[in-house]
C-alpha cells in the first residue's frame, strides 16, 4: 500500500465513530484492494450507479449502527412544549399528547483528538428528562394524563409488567369474555378492569401501583417498554407511577388533555366531572382551552358539561378522604415519597400492612388520627410536618385554610392591607428535588397575558410572595433562573449550603418587574455533592486509559448524565470548570469507560454525575481525582 | 427506536399542507414534528458526540421552525429543506458558542468541513463493506465527501441536502455526480497503486 494512502486511511480510521468497529487494514489485507469492476464490461454509467448503490447500502448500515433516536422523554417533552407554544397563540390543540417513540439507545462516539472511546455499556430510554414537560395537548375530548417515568434507572428494554396484587369483587373482561380478577394474575394489551360495589383492585405496573375503588374502571390499552396507556373510563383510580426510565406512564379519561410531571395522583371521573388531585410533584393539565399545572397538594376539577375548569388547594377534607389516606399509607409503607400527606404520615406502629386501598367513603372514619391540618397549598406552604397525629381521633377536616383571612369583618378598619399573598396572583406551581450539590427547580409554565420573564426567590424560611422586582431582603432571586422564555421552567439552585433549608417561590413578572403569578413556597434542604469514592485507572497500552468507578446511586431525578473529564494541565478537572476533554456517558449505571487514542503524557482525569437543567448544571456526585501517566 | 425509513420524504403538497395549517392547527404542526424528529435528531446526532448536545441542537432546530411557522415564513419554501438547513446551521451556532467542549470533529486538513462532518464521514467509511472504497473516501476533497455523506449516509432528499449546502437542486445534483467520479477515480487510482 502506498504509504500515504495507508496515513491517509489512518487518519480516517482513527476517528471512526460508530459502534461497528473499523475492520482492520494493513498490508495483509492488501489483497482486497482491487478494481471495482473489470475494466470495458461497466459503462461510465453503469460503473457509477454501482457504486452508488454501494454506498446506499453503506449509508444504511451506518444508520442501523448508529441509529439512537431521539430519548423518549426528550422527544415528548418537546413536542409539548412546542404545542403549548401554538396553543398560546390560539392553535387548536393537537391530536395527540406525545408521539408514541420507543426507548432509545445512545452510542458514545469520539472526542475531538482522541480515537476511539469504548463504552462498555449502552443506555435506553435515558433519564435525560427534559426540563420543560409542558402539557402533552390531546385529542379533542379526550382527556389525557401522561407522566414521564422518573423513578427508576432500569433500562426499558423489556415491556412493563402488569399484575393483579389484589382484588375484590373486580372483574376482568378479556377478548369479550368477563372474569372474576385473579389476585396474581397478569393483564395485558385490551385488558378491561371493572370493580364492583364495595371491591377494589390494586395492580401493580412495573414499580408503581394503579389501585382502583369500587365503581372503577380501567382499559389497558398499551404495555410497551416505552409507554404505559390506561384508560380511566369510570370512578376513582390512584396512580403510583414508577415506571422504566424514558418510559411514559399516560391515563386517558375524557375531557381535555394533560401530562404530568408528578409521581402521585388521585383521579375521579363521574359523570359531571374529573377531579384530579396532586399528592406528589407535579401534573400539568393542558387542552383546547386549558393549560395549567396541578401541583402536589392542587385539585383542579373539569366539569365536563360545561368545559370548564378551576383549581385550588385541595382542601382539608379531601387530603384526609380516607381513600386518599390509605393509600398515602400504602405509598409510604412501598417505600414512595407521599409528598403533600407527608403531614399526616401515621406513625410506624398506626401503619397498616401494604394492603389493597380501601374504598374511599368520605364518612368513613380514617383508621389513623389526621389530627394536622393541611395547609392551603397556596396559602400555606406548611412547613412543619411535626405533629405526629395521636392514634385514635375522629378525622376532623377543617375546611378553614391556615392562613386564610378572618371571614368576619372586624369594626376597626386596618389602616394597612394585610398582604395577602396569591390573592390576585396566577398560579404556578413548583416542585423541587433537592439533589445533592444542588436543588432542582421545577415551575410551571405561566399562560396569562403580560408575561415578560420569570425568576425565583429564595429565601431562609416561608415568605409571602413579593409584589415586585427585587425581592425584599433577605430574598434573593436565585442565579440563572431569570428567563424571559416561558417555556422554560427548570433550574438548579446550588447556592445554599449542604444542610441548610431554603424556601422557593417561582415568580412570573411583568415587563414593568411585577409579579403577576407564584407558586406555592416550597422548601428544600440543600444536600451536598456526592464522592463517588476513587477512580480506578489503568493503562493498558499505548494511548489507552480504562477507568472505573462505583454508580451514582441516587436518584434518577438527580441524574442525567455522567462526564468523564480530563485534563494535562490542572489537577482538578471539572465539567463545569476547567479540563481539557470530556467524554458524555448516559447511563446511570455505568461503572467504566475505556479510552483510548489519548495523547501520551501525566494526565488527570475525573468522573463526574450531572444534573442538566435548562437554565444550569450542576454536580451531583464525583470520583476523586485519577493521576494517569498515559503511555 | 425511532429511524427515519429510507429515501423517505414527506409528500411536498401535504407538507405545504401542514405547514399553511400549522399557525392555526397544533396537530399539523405535531405531524410535521413526528415525521422530522427523528430525521433532524439523527442528522445531528450523526455529528456530534454528546447525547445533550445532540438534544440542544434537535430542540433549537424546531424552535427555529416554530418560530418560523408562526410568522408564516414558509409559503414559498418547503419545510424539510428548510429544517436541515436550520439544523445545519444551528450546529454551526452551537460549535461556535461552546467549541471548548463540544466534541465536534471539525479538524479536516484542506477545505474546512461542517461541524461534525468528519464524525459523519467517519461513521460512514466504518459502515463500507471494500477497503478500497474506504481508502478512497479519505482521499476525496472535502466538498466530495461532504455531498456524498449527505446523499448516502443521512439519506436526504435531493432538496434537503441542496439546502443544507446551500446551492440549487441541479447543482447537488451535478456536485453528487462529481464527487461520485472522484470517488470512482481515486479507487481506479488505489487499484493502479496496489497493483
Amino acid at each position: 500500500m502506498r504509504p500515504d494512502l495507508h496515513d491517509a486511511l489512518r487518519r480516517l480510521t482513527a476517528r471512526l465513530a460508530g459502534p461497528r468497529p473499523a475492520a482492520p487494514i494493513g498490508r495483509e489485507h492488501q489483497d482486497r484492494v482491487v478494481p471495482l469492476v473489470p475494466p470495458g464490461v461497466w459503462t461510465e454509467d453503469d460503473r457509477l450507479a454501482r457504486l452508488a448503490a454501494e454506498l446506499e447500502s453503506a449509508g444504511r448500515t451506518a444508520r442501523a449502527d448508529t441509529a439512537a433516536g431521539p430519548d423518549v422523554a426528550f422527544a415528548a417533552g418537546l413536542r409539548a412544549r412546542l404545542l403549548d407554544e401554538l396553543a398560546a397563540d390560539g392553535a387548536v390543540a393537537a391530536g395527540s399528547a406525545a408521539p408514541s417513540l420507543t426507548g432509545s439507545r445512545a452510542t458514545v462516539e469520539p472526542m475531538p483528538g482522541i480515537g476511539r472511546p469504548i463504552v462498555s455499556t449502552s443506555w435506553r430510554g435515558g433519564p435525560l428528562l427534559p426540563s420543560r414537560r409542558t402539557i402533552g395537548v390531546g385529542l379533542a375530548a379526550v382527556l389525557v394524563v401522561g407522566l414521564i417515568g422518573i423513578a427508576t434507572t432500569r433500562p426499558s428494554a423489556d415491556a412493563p409488567t402488569a399484575s393483579v396484587v389484589a382484588a375484590t369483587a373486580a372483574y376482568l373482561e378479556r377478548d369479550g369474555t368477563e372474569a372474576t380478577l385473579a389476585e396474581g394474575g397478569d393483564l395485558r394489551a385490551g385488558d378491561v378492569v371493572r370493580v364492583g360495589p364495595g371491591g377494589t383492585a390494586t395492580i401493580a405496573i412495573d414499580r408503581g401501583e394503579t389501585r382502583l375503588a369500587a365503581g372503577a374502571t380501567l382499559v389497558v390499552r398499551a404495555l410497551e417498554p416505552s409507554l404505559v396507556d390506561l384508560e380511566q373510563l369510570t370512578g376513582r383510580v390512584w396512580h403510583r407511577v414508577a415506571v422504566p426510565g424514558g418510559a411514559t406512564y399516560r391515563v386517558t379519561t375524557a375531557a381535555t388533555a394533560w401530562s404530568a410531571l408528578g409521581t402521585a395522583f388521585d383521579l375521579a371521573v363521574d359523570a359531571e366531572a374529573i377531579t384530579g388531585v396532586g399528592i406528589e410533584g407535579s401534573v400539568r393539565v393542558g387542552g383546547p382551552d386549558l393549560a395549567t399545572t396541578l401541583g402536589a397538594g392542587r385539585t383542579i376539577r373539569l366539569d365536563r358539561r360545561s368545559d370548564g375548569w378551576s383549581t385550588a388547594a385541595a382542601t382539608s377534607d379531601q387530603l384526609l378522604d380516607p381513600w386518599v389516606r390509605s393509600n398515602g399509607t400504602r405509598d409510604l409503607a412501598l417505600g414512595f415519597d407521599i409528598g403533600i400527606l407527608t403531614a399526616l404520615e401515621p406513625s410506624p406502629s398506626t401503619r397498616p400492612e401494604p394492603t389493597v386501598a380501601t374504598e374511599p367513603t368520605p364518612t368513613e372514619p380514617a383508621p389513623t388520627s389526621p389530627a394536622p391540618e393541611p395547609s392551603n397549598a397556596s396559602a400555606s406552604p406548611s412547613p412543619a410536618p411535626a405533629a405526629k397525629p395521636s392514634p385514635v381521633v375522629t378525622p376532623k377536616p377543617s375546611p378553614t385554610p391556615t392562613l386564610k383571612p378572618s371571614p368576619s369583618p372586624t369594626l376597626k378598619p386596618t389602616p394597612e392591607p394585610t398582604p395577602t399573598p396569591d390573592r390576585t396572583l396566577g398560579e404556578l406551581a413548583l416542585a423541587l428535588t433537592a439533589c445533592p450539590g444542588g436543588t432542582v427547580l421545577d415551575w410551571s409554565a405561566f399562560g396569562g397575558e403580560g408575561f415578560h420573564h420569570y425568576a425565583v426567590v429564595r429565601g431562609s424560611s416561608s415568605f409571602v410572595a413579593p409584589e415586585a422586582y427585587p425581592p425584599p431582603a433577605p430574598l434573593v432571586t436565585v442565579d440563572g433562573t431569570f428567563t424571559k422564555d416561558r417555556t422554560v421552567t427548570e433550574a438548579v439552585d446550588s447556592g445554599v449550603a449542604p444542610g441548610a433549608t431554603a424556601w422557593y417561590r417561582a415568580l412570573a413578572f411583568s415587563i414593568d418587574d411585577r409579579v403577576i403569578a407564584a407558586s406555592p413556597a416550597q422548601s428544600a434542604t440543600a444536600k451536598p455533592t456526592k464522592s463517588l469514592g476513587p477512580l480506578t485507572a489503568a493503562a493498558p497500552g499505548a494511548g489507552s486509559v480504562e477507568l472505573g468507578w462505583v454508580p451514582f446511586g441516587g436518584s434518577a431525578g438527580c441524574f442525567s448524565y455522567y462526564k468523564v473529564v480530563w485534563s494535562t494541565s490542572t489537577a482538578t478537572p471539572d465539567y463545569l470548570g476547567s479540563h481539557d476533554g470530556a467524554l458524555p456517558l448516559a447511563e446511570q449505571g455505568a461503572a467504566g469507560v475505556a479510552l483510548d487514542g489519548l495523547a501520551s503524557g501525566g494526565t488527570w482525569f475525573r468522573v463526574q454525575a450531572i444534573r442538566a437543567t435548562t437554565l444550569g448544571k450542576v454536580v451531583v456526585a464525583q470520583t476523586e481525582v485519577a493521576f494517569v501517566e498515559v503511555p | 427506536m425511532v429511524v427515519p425509513s429510507s429515501g423517505s420524504r414527506m409528500d411536498p403538497e401535504r407538507e405545504r399542507a401542514l405547514v399553511a395549517r400549522s399557525r392555526s392547527d397544533a396537530s399539523a404542526f405535531a405531524e410535521l414534528y413526528d415525521w422530522y424528529l427523528p430525521r433532524i435528531h439523527g442528522f445531528v446526532a450523526r455529528r456530534t458526540g454528546d447525547h445533550a448536545t445532540a438534544e440542544d441542537v434537535t430542540a433549537m432546530t424546531f424552535e427555529r421552525a416554530l418560530g418560523a411557522v408562526r410568522s408564516e415564513r414558509f409559503r414559498n419554501e418547503a419545510f424539510g429543506p428548510w429544517l436541515y438547513r436550520v439544523a445545519a446551521n444551528a450546529l454551526v451556532d452551537h460549535v461556535r458558542r461552546s467549541r471548548r467542549t463540544v466534541p465536534l470533529l471539525a479538524d479536516a486538513p484542506g477545505e474546512e468541513a461542517a461541524p461534525g462532518d468528519e464524525r459523519a464521514l467517519a461513521a460512514f467509511a466504518a459502515a463500507v463493506d471494500r477497503d478500497a472504497v474506504r481508502l478512497a473516501l479519505a482521499e476525496l476533497a472535502e466538498g466530495h465527501r461532504r455531498v456524498l455523506v449527505l446523499r448516502f449516509l443521512d439519506d436526504l432528499d435531493p432538496d434537503e441536502a441542496a439546502a443544507v449546502l446551500g446551492c440549487s437542486r441541479s447543482t447537488f445534483a451535478v456536485r453528487l455526480h462529481r464527487a461520485l467520479r472522484a470517488l470512482r477515480g481515486a479507487l481506479e487510482k488505489g487499484a493502479t497503486d496496489a497493483a
